[in-house]
């Protein structure tokens, strides 16, 4: 009888060696008169409990559910408790790192400790230097704000040393003017001169853009005030060549021994109203002329330019006069505007798309001649940036 | 200044002496067992005498303020939380105390679970079916409040005494 029962118990045993739990208790002796039989049943019992415990709860370790509560006073899983509990420090800290907390480490858990602590550290060295490159950059858009800033204000200096439009209505009856640098500050300036019987109007076109470029042309203004003081505006041959020798003398002193080699364009035109008569000198700088009785004419400057080291200063400026018939349109430009290339072919604007837009435009209003040459131009530009500064001094006479 | 009598704790710091002039050879540190040996045959002349209730409320209450006054005296209280841990961790460490690891912080609800492995206290005991660090649990319970300024019920879950083989706690704020 006895052995039957402990058959029964052995068998059970067997069965949780091989890890199959379901209905043990069942399969177990029961009523057992035999004190102990019935300890030995007892302990069995607490076995099997803990095995299935300890079984469900590693079986939820491994499937990386560590929300699952270990069983509590349960010796089977010891270790894997503690496996446990690392596990959830590793969550945590992983999640601390997550979250941008860099001061965690992790302490003796082998191999481990070391790889994680390594991350932390590169990460953390990774935070320093993006926050020194955000620092950088932050430093940066200030110094760039202020340069623009400067470069605004420059700009409005600049804008001051051209003609007031106080002074170009005075003087002029028919004129308008196109002033477009590239950037904020440019390389090109208008100059006018004079009064109502007798003026000289110019372009001037420096080198550079920019704020390189708006210094020269403080310079260029400067040269052509004191030359036009030295030997007035009736001879505009002879105001270039002053000017050049004027702006090489400036520009050699200042920049001696260094690479620097700059200089300008221009052109003059000095016109006589009631004699209707026109000088124009001009220094790779044309001047067109539109009447009735002939389209668009290029009147075409010198081919050498002022103030560079290569300028010749005994160079002699041609003086070409002509005289106007009734309604008569002066136009003075620099090289933005003819050399734009425009977005569709790659083309510039050209000089025959220039003549064509004044003959189109003659005989209109200044504002309407004005509208007519920009709308040319900005179609002919389509999305291509503007390359250059472009200057545009019209009269009519 | 030891031995007057109070009504409410004189504790300081100062009163742990200057270690490093009294044990110039002997040096700052002692063996595991003997703080054991203190702290398991005080514990047994309290029960003896209090019985086990009393006795493990006065080794929780002695635990706190240990634990607010290490944490007074050796933590930078300034830190926000995740600098607060590390230096716990850290500070535990080099102390021989035990191993902190934090499994779960949750500040909005200020209720934390944290485990302490090789515990001075515990680890390595004969498994019993009894957690036995109640020091602990005041220890813990009064570095977070001196460092929150809240209380804290904490409560050892696990320990190597019920074959846990770490310690952990859970902390969370003492409703009155
Ligand atoms: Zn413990």
């Amino acid at each position: 009888m006895n052995k039957s029962k402990l058959g029964l118990i052995a068998e059970s045993l067997k069965e949780l060696a091989y890890g199959r739990v379901s209905d043990l208790m069942e399969k177990l002796p029961s009523d057992l008169e035999d004190e102990d039989l019935a300890l030995l049943v007892e302990e069995a019992v607490k076995l099997i409990k803990s095995y299935s415990e300890a079984q469900k709860f590693l079986e939820a370790l491994s499937d990386g559910r560590l929300e699952v509560e270990p069983p509590a006073r349960n010796y089977f899983i010891s270790p894997f408790k503690q496996l446990h509990a690392n596990l959830k420090h590793l969550t945590w800290q992983t999640q601390q790192v997550a979250k941008g907390d860099f001061n965690q480490k992790v302490d003796f858990l082998g191999d481990f400790s070391s790889a994680f602590n390594s991350m932390i550290e590169s990460l953390k060295e990774k935070r320093l230097i993006e926050s020194a490159l955000e620092k950088s950059h932050e430093e940066l858009k200030e110094a760039n704000s202020k340069i623009l800033d400067s470069i605004d204000y420059a700009g409005s200096i600049q804008s001051a040393i051209l003609p007031p439009t106080q002074q170009l209505d005075s003087i002029l009856s028919s004129y308008f003017v196109i002033w477009n640098p590239r950037d904020v500050l440019g390389g090109d300036i208008y100059w006018l001169v004079g009064d109502k019987e007798e003026f000289a109007f110019a372009v001037v076109d420096c080198t550079g853009h920019g704020v390189p470029g708006a210094i020269m042309t403080m310079m260029a203004v400067t040269s052509l005030k004191r030359a036009e003081h030295e030997i007035g505006f009736r001879d505009p041959g002879a105001l270039l060549e002053r000017v050049n020798i004027l702006m090489r003398d400036g520009l050699r002193h200042r920049s001696r021994g260094k690479l620097y080699d700059d200089g300008m364009d221009i052109g003059v035109c000095y016109v006589d109203r009631v004699k209707r008569k026109v000088i124009y000198s001009g220094a790779h700088v044309s001047l067109y002329v539109c009447c009735d009785d002939l389209d668009a004419v290029e009147i075409k400057g010198n081919n050498h330019s002022l103030g560079y080291k290569s300028s010749n200063p005994n160079y002699r400026f041609t003086n070409r006069e002509l005289h106007l018939p009734e309604i008569t349109d002066l136009y003075l430009t620099t090289d933005g505007l003819i050399d734009q290339i425009g977005f569709s072919k790659g083309l510039p604007f050209g000089k025959r798309r220039f003549k064509r837009a004044i003959v189109n435009n003659y005989g209109s209003s200044p504002e309407h001649k004005r509208r007519g040459l920009l709308k040319e131009f900005e179609t002919h530009m389509g999305d291509e940036n503007q390359r250059d500064d472009v200057t545009v001094f019209a009269i009519s006479l | 200044m030891f031995k007057e009598e109070r009504s409410g704790y004189k504790f300081e710091w100062k009163d742990l002496g200057d270690i490093e002039q009294g044990r110039p050879n002997l040096g700052p540190t002692t063996s595991v067992s003997v703080y054991r040996l203190m702290q398991y045959t005080l514990r047994d002349v309290l029960i003896t005498r209090y019985g086990v209730k009393a006795a493990n409320e006065i080794l929780y209450e002695a635990g706190k303020l240990a634990g607010s006054e290490f944490c007074k005296n050796l933590m930078n209280l300034d830190a926000d939380f995740s600098g607060f841990v590390a230096q716990l961790q850290d500070t535990l460490k080099n102390l021989n105390v035990g191993v902190l690891r934090i499994e779960k912080a949750d500040l909005d609800n200020m209720d934390f679970v944290m485990t302490v492995s090789e515990d001075l206290d515990c680890s390595g005991l004969p498994l019993v079916e009894e957690t036995v660090c109640d020091y602990d649990e005041g220890f813990i319970s009064g570095i977070l409040k001196t460092y929150t300024g809240k209380e804290f019920e904490v409560k050892e879950v696990d320990c190597w005494a019920t074959g846990d083989r770490t310690c952990r706690f859970t902390a969370k704020l003492k409703h009155f």
